[in-house]
């Protein structure tokens, strides 16, 4: 095996491994944090169900995004849309038989593409632009928007410009899945892609990208408003009462 | 009275630019020590302060949910920054709540997280 092609095997084993047990340590950390005021951001559901369906809308539409700015509303709907399609279609590299759907997925993962760049170059734009925004942006910030521009910018100069050999690209992930590894194949730009997707995952549970699981956990969104009704008391609290 | 200048009012608002420094003139008032102490405060300012400051923010981080997620999920969108009306009357950029949030995350990221 290739001497790149083993330690980009070994690259992705540790990024899934910090991937996988960083968010499990994030999320059981915001599971066992206990949310001891009843604090939902009114006009509040007043049934479980309706808070169900307000995250629905939250997740989906980005809806209080929507009624709080515009600008920002349409680049990153559009920015997490297309990102949706680019990975349901990445899911061809992971199954040997794929799902029928993944098929269909295709060319709207593959135009997505377009939808990605530009939802980030608009996030992007607008931390230059805006004055409130560019004091507000840390270093930080716009190096998440360049890491993410480079991974779309980079995968879509493969599937548009040069082609690499993508058997091979799937022979490598399927070995990876069934721990027999393969060799990749030698093009510049894949590795280049494929390391910055790795750093993407390593960075991902110690990064602000944790306001993917952090939106369920929030106490504004996720709670029912019925404070009358039922008594709402932390367990910590109860202990002081007692 | 003193001297304000209130813009009129608008259907949309205009969002006024941020000027640095403009609240650096106003500082808390501090309470005399005797008063402090009936309270059960310190009179002064105790030389392990930082300690039992960062002692505080732990144990707030543990008990409130809210305080945990958000110091972890802002994002740094912007689209709360013309909405606070401190910042609308004070244009000190400070106000808006993500920088005023970003004075504790600092602290925050420093001890709390592996990235500090």
């Amino acid at each position: 095996m290739s001497f790149v092609s083993v330690l980009y095997t070994a690259l992705f084993y540790v990024a899934t491994a910090i991937l996988v047990f960083g968010l499990a340590a994030r999320i059981t950390k915001y599971a066992r944090t206990p949310a001891p005021l009843k604090i939902p951001t009114t006009p509040a559901p007043v049934t479980m169900p309706g808070v169900v369906w307000r995250m629905f809308r939250e997740v989906v539409f980005f809806h209080s995004l929507f009624r709080s700015n515009k600008w920002t509303w349409l680049f990153g709907w559009i920015f997490h849309f297309s990102l949706l399609l680019v990975l349901l279609r990445h899911i061809r590299y992971f199954q040997e038989y794929t799902w029928f759907w993944v098929n269909l997925v295709q060319p709207f993962g593959k135009y997505a593409s377009f939808g990605m760049v530009i939802g980030l170059a608009g996030l992007w734009g607008r931390r230059f632009l805006v004055d409130r925004v560019r004091y507000i942006s840390a270093p930080s910030d716009h190096l998440m928007l360049a890491l993410l521009i480079a991974i779309g910018i980079s995968g879509m100069s493969m599937t548009f410009v040069s082609h690499t050999d993508i058997v091979l690209v799937k022979a490598f992930f399927l070995g990876l899945l069934r721990f027999s590894p393969t060799n990749l194949p030698d093009r510049p730009i894949l590795y280049v892609h494929l390391l910055l997707v790795a750093s993407l995952m390593i960075i991902f549970p110690i990064s602000k990208l944790l306001h993917a699981p952090g939106v369920f956990f929030s106490p504004t969104r996720n709670q029912v408003d019925n404070p009358r009704e039922k008594r709402h008391v932390a367990d910590w609290e109860a202990q002081l009462d007692k | 009275m003193a001297d304000f200048e209130v813009p009129k009012f608008r259907e949309i608002p205009i969002i006024p630019k941020l000027k640095e420094g403009v609240m650096a003139h106003s500082a808390p008032y501090v309470a005399k020590a005797e008063f402090q102490q009936a309270l059960g405060f310190p009179g002064e300012l105790s030389d392990d302060w930082k300690e039992r400051a960062l002692d505080k923010m732990g144990d707030l981080l543990g008990k409130y949910r809210s305080f945990q997620v958000y110091l972890d999920a802002c994002v740094k969108c912007g689209a709360c920054t013309d909405k606070c009306h401190y910042y609308l009357g004070t244009t000190d950029a400070k106000n808006m709540p993500v920088a005023r949030q970003d004075l504790l995350r600092k602290v925050y990221r420093r001890y709390f997280t592996f990235a500090g």
